[in-house]
């Protein structure tokens, strides 16, 4: 399975958010998308998935174009974890939230065959126990894992997800990207994922994009992406950066660049205040 | 902490779909069993043997029941039966269509109405009424039917051209449904400030309040057939409606259009309450709270939970009407006033004895 994004370009009304970006990724292989906010990385996960139709450029999975196909094929194909999880405003249990990935498969009765993909998935990820339970009263990291699990259930062979560990504790961070590295790994999984932890963009992927302002300014190994100039240069942020044990860098943000500005910052608090 | 086998899973699965199947099953028997009840009670009350006579030597001719009055034949068959009937079934496909645009909508405050359809019914009723102008060609009853109807479904598609040039999504169908409700609301009120006569007037707020009184064979016949087939529509589009439930971009993920489904239920669920309305008049808050009790009854699954909220509903009118009927004989309290009465004392209870948050 081969993900080929070729020139895809977007715009919401006329502020554009993706100008031309192109990048393969190759079965197993995890894909790291970071940048600040705003630079395009949740815009391009959804013009991949088709949930937004690029205005030109083309996403290919195996040389075959996504806008050929139905919703139906494509659910088949890629799994998407939103960013912002507890979007249902109704309650329902875990077991309906990672059934509701079957979707692509289910006429109208649930097979036996859906309650086992179901039941392996929530093990395979650690939360078969909570199985009857509602996903409102989960915390974060299992609503996430939840998610994740929804998403697998499609048994997708490309995984899109944006920010998987922006609200997570530290363990269930690595939980997280774990069971993602094992996937890629052990099951052929294609991943992209936006991240806005640098470091745990460079631990865990094989490639990392850079985005700013809708480009790609960087891509590559993680080494030859996040580098003190890179960091400075998209984030206007100085930075130090080492590399660990297995070779990977490492970041530790400094300060902000554009000093200036930020001395005034006092000054417009205290005016604001009418002091 | 035990993690579950896939066999436990499957067989709780299998467990949980035979307790909803229950409860659906029950709530059938309940409506049938508070039907023969209800068809003897009230004024030359037939006893419940003589109305089952009735109803089996009609429905089977050849069976020779035939012990029972004239008069009781005519009570049982033509005034109650069609009344209890009509109440099941407007209580039914409003309640149902309720429970679908709640889930498509994503929002637990909307009911069948919020469309706008009351509101425009109400103003085709009116209009009909005051200045005996339809659209379609019609007399007295007739006129006002089909004014309600064909205006109820002019609101949904106001609805849909507002929506469709924003983008159809549920704010943009909530928010236009709320515009042309409103709209229609101060022309109905404009045509009651202009009604020349005083019994024009009191003739709308009657019909506003809705009520089963003009059950007749001729309203089952009409109704009936296009809330069963809306029902059953519903119940078919219960996973894309499960699946809309969850977010508009999760649904696309997962292969379904939800602008595609949004427009479907929307037809649906119009075409269901503005058949009901047209001929009962606005009854409120069944649609509302039926979706709400059978959620916390049978969970979220669309696909019983339309059914459930479907038989909710009809049970839920058909007791408010009976009691409507009764409680100041011989005259009639209007069926909304008793469904609120019943009804809100009822779901409070039920909310209050959850421990379960309905919504997030």
């Amino acid at each position: 399975m081969k993900l080929v994004i070729n020139n895809v370009t977007f715009s919401y009304k006329s502020t554009p958010a993706l100008k031309g970006v192109c990048f393969e990724l190759n079965k197993g292989e995890i894909l790291g998308l970071v940048g600040p906010n705003g630079s395009g990385k949740s815009t391009l996960l959804k013009c991949i998935d088709g949930i937004l139709k690029p205005h030109c450029g083309a996403v290919f999975v195996d040389d075959k174009s996504i806008s050929n196909m139905s919703l139906k094929e494509i659910s088949k194909l890629m799994g998407y974890v939103p960013q912002n999880v507890s979007s249902t405003s109704f309650p329902f249990t875990v077991f309906d939230m990672v059934l509701a990935g079957r979707k692509p498969y289910i006429g109208w009765s649930v097979k036996d065959e859906d309650v086992s993909v179901v039941t392996n998935i929530l093990n395979y990820m650690g939360i078969g126990h909570l199985a009857t339970r509602y996903f409102s009263e989960l915390s974060g990291g299992e609503q996430q894992k939840v998610i994740i699990a929804r998403a697998l259930a499609q048994l997708p062979q490309i995984l899109l997800l944006d920010e998987p560990t922006s609200n997570l504790d530290i363990r269930h961070q690595l939980e997280v990207l774990q069971m993602l590295h094992h996937l890629c790994k052990e099951m052929g999984l294609s991943v992209v994922a936006a991240m806005h932890d640098l470091n745990l963009a460079s631990r865990f992927s094989d490639k990392i994009i850079m985005l700013k302002d809708g480009c790609i300014f960087a891509a590559g190994a993680p080494e030859e992406v996040i580098t003190v100039e890179n960091i400075m240069a998209v984030y206007g942020v100085k930075a130090h950066v080492s590399l660990t044990g297995n070779g990977r860098p490492q970041v530790i943000p400094i300060e902000p660049i554009d000093v200036k500005s930020l001395q005034e910052i006092p000054y417009k608090i205290s005016y604001a205040l009418g002091k | 902490m035990s993690i579950k086998t896939v066999e436990d899973l499957k067989q709780m699965y299998r467990k949980g779909i035979k307790r909803k199947v229950l409860i659906l099953l029950s709530l059938f028997f309940s409506i049938i069993v508070v039907a023969l009840i209800s068809i003897s009670l009230g004024a030359g009350s037939p006893r419940l043997k003589e109305a089952v006579e009735v109803i089996l030597s009609k429905v089977f001719p050849s069976l020779n029941i035939g012990s029972v009055s004239e008069t009781v034949r005519v009570i049982v068959w033509d005034l109650r039966l069609p009344r209890v009937l009509l109440a099941v079934v407007a209580g039914a496909g409003l309640a149902a269509s309720g429970a679908t645009m709640q889930g498509v909508l994503r929002n637990p405050l909307v009911s069948s109405y919020i469309l706008g359809v009351s509101a425009a019914a109400g103003f085709g009723a009116a209009l009909a009424t005051v200045f005996k102008i339809g659209i379609i060609v019609g007399y007295g009853k007739y006129l006002i039917i089909t004014n309600a109807f064909v205006f109820s479904m002019l609101s949904m598609l106001m609805v849909y051209g507002i929506a469709r040039l924003r983008g159809i999504t549920a704010e943009t169908i909530i928010l236009a449904g709320v515009a042309v409700g409103y709209l229609f609301s101060a022309l109905l009120s404009l045509i009651q400030y202009v009604a020349p006569q005083h019994e024009a007037v009191r003739a709308i707020v009657f019909w506003l309040m809705g009520g089963l009184h003009v059950a007749t064979w001729e309203s089952i016949i009409i109704v009936s057939p296009i809330v069963l087939l809306t029902i059953i529509l519903m119940v078919q589009q219960a996973w894309n409606i499960n699946v809309t439930c969850t977010g508009e971009d999760v649904a696309i993920s997962l292969g379904v259009n939800p602008k595609r489904v949004l427009v479907l239920t929307m037809v649906l669920e119009s075409l269901a309450t503005a058949s009901i309305i047209a001929f009962t008049g606005v009854i409120g808050f069944v649609c509302l709270i039926s979706p709400h009790i059978s959620r916390m009854l049978i969970g979220t699954d669309n696909r019983f939970l339309i059914p459930c909220s479907a038989l909710m509903g009809g049970l839920l009118l058909l007791c408010s009407d009976t009691v409507g009927r009764l409680i100041l004989m011989p005259a009639e309290v209007p069926v909304g006033i008793i469904t609120a009465l019943l009804g809100v004392p009822f779901f409070l209870y039920i909310l209050l004895s959850r421990k379960r948050r309905i919504w997030q």
